[in-house]
């Protein structure tokens, strides 16, 4: 560092340092474009080269990978209550009959098991790698809490690669795959038309029963009567004849 | 033979052959009683109850003659022998009238009670459907 901003008296250059033989010039003495994920703050000059030593701050990241585990098994959970069968309560949910909802899950768990091709390390291209598994019921935990530190000491982009890369990064392929159900004419929206087409024709169908079944009931009404009336028609007639069988009638 | 008695022999004889045709119309529709179909049994009923009105008729008249019937206890014994199978075959009509009364009562409370029909009409056929049961008894 040779210069540092003072304000008025040296305006037309307020600092000037170098990083690794790279001279950097910057109209301020906080700096956060030299390094990346790193700010510094010029307060002195010095005659010879200073070491700097980052730390990558490992904490603040893992809970963000930790709050992703929470979010994507809050999903699972809501797919299992809702699409799925509640072994407790031996009861399947509302959607469990839609292979759409059904598919999710799977869906999901490929993508979060696969294998993510734009890293820059290919010794990190799963969560495995990073210490991160699928349970048997499909949800996400921190199986080796050391194998995730590793990797985040050794280069935290690795880890970020993994996540974040935009051509096949974890959370792009969940923002894709879910962009894709909620949009307009999405597969949700879709799926949605679909039982609400099941819901109006079935409507018409309990509406066509219900007629058939007040008809027929009119109908069965009508007969009931009948029957009664043939009953009293029949036994009248009977005593009729009786009266001949014992000769009383000549 | 008097004309008094020759007529009213004869009126015996008609007698007996309307007696004759409601027996035979009643055998051809009893036996083959499943196949018919309520308006069938309801014709049949209302055929006989013209001849019997008929009969009824005849019956005053001959009455009125007031002669002897020694001669014509041929026609009554013949008459009270088809009277005798139209009660026999009477007691089988009314016997299956009965049955299809109570079915179609079942099948009325089934109606009534279908779960699919939520609406205020259903709740009111449901208590048609117990006083029907109730005159059953």
């Amino acid at each position: 560092m040779t210069e540092v901003g003072t304000g008025t008296s040296n305006s037309q250059l307020n600092s000037k340092f170098t990083i690794d033989s790279l001279t950097f010039y910057r109209n301020s003495n906080t700096i956060s474009d030299a390094l990346g994920g790193v700010t510094l703050q010029l307060l002195n000059t010095f005659s010879t080269a200073e070491t700097i030593t980052v730390n990558s701050d490992t904490s603040s990241v893992k809970d963000e990978i930790r709050g992703f585990i929470d979010s994507y098994n809050d999903i699972l959970g809501f797919l299992v209550d809702n699409a799925g069968f509640n072994a407790e309560t031996r009861k399947y949910g509302e959607l469990a009959n839609d292979v759409k909802y059904r598919g999710i899950k799977t869906d999901l768990w490929k993508i979060v098991t696969g294998r993510i091709n734009g890293v820059s390390n290919s010794n990190f291209n799963r969560l495995f790698d990073i210490g991160i598994v699928t349970k048997s019921d499909g949800s996400l935990y921190i199986k080796d809490a050391d194998k995730l530190e590793t990797a985040l000491k050794t280069n935290s982009r690795y880890v970020s690669d993994l996540f974040n890369n935009s051509t096949d990064g974890i959370v792009i392929q969940l923002q894709n795959y879910v962009t894709n159900m909620v949009k307009s004419g999405g597969s949700i929206s879709t799926s949605k038309q679909v039982v609400d087409q099941q819901v109006t024709n079935l409507e018409g169908r309990i509406k066509t029963q219900d007629e058939y079944l007040y008809k027929r009931e009119k109908q069965l009404f009508s007969e009931f009567t009948r029957m009664q009336e043939m009953m009293l028609l029949i036994s009248n007639q009977q005593n009729f004849f009786q009266q001949y069988t014992n000769g009383i009638i000549f | 033979m008097s004309r008094q008695t020759h007529s009213a022999e004869e009126m015996l004889r008609q007698e007996y052959e309307m007696f004759a045709m409601i027996l035979d119309e009643t055998r051809q529709v009893v036996d083959h009683i499943d196949a018919q179909t309520t308006d069938s049994l309801m014709n049949l009923l209302d055929t006989r109850q013209r001849w019997i009105e008929e009969l009824k008729r005849l019956e005053i008249r001959r009455r009125q003659m007031a002669v002897s019937v020694v001669e014509m206890t041929e026609f009554q014994r013949r008459m009270t022998n088809v009277a005798k199978s139209l009660v026999a075959i009477d007691a089988v009509l009314f016997d299956y009238v009965k049955v299809r009364k109570q079915e179609i009562a079942k099948e009325i409370s089934k109606i009534a009670d279908n779960s699919i029909r939520g609406s205020k009409r259903f709740l009111t056929d449901e208590k048609k459907a117990k006083v029907i049961d109730i005159r059953q008894e």
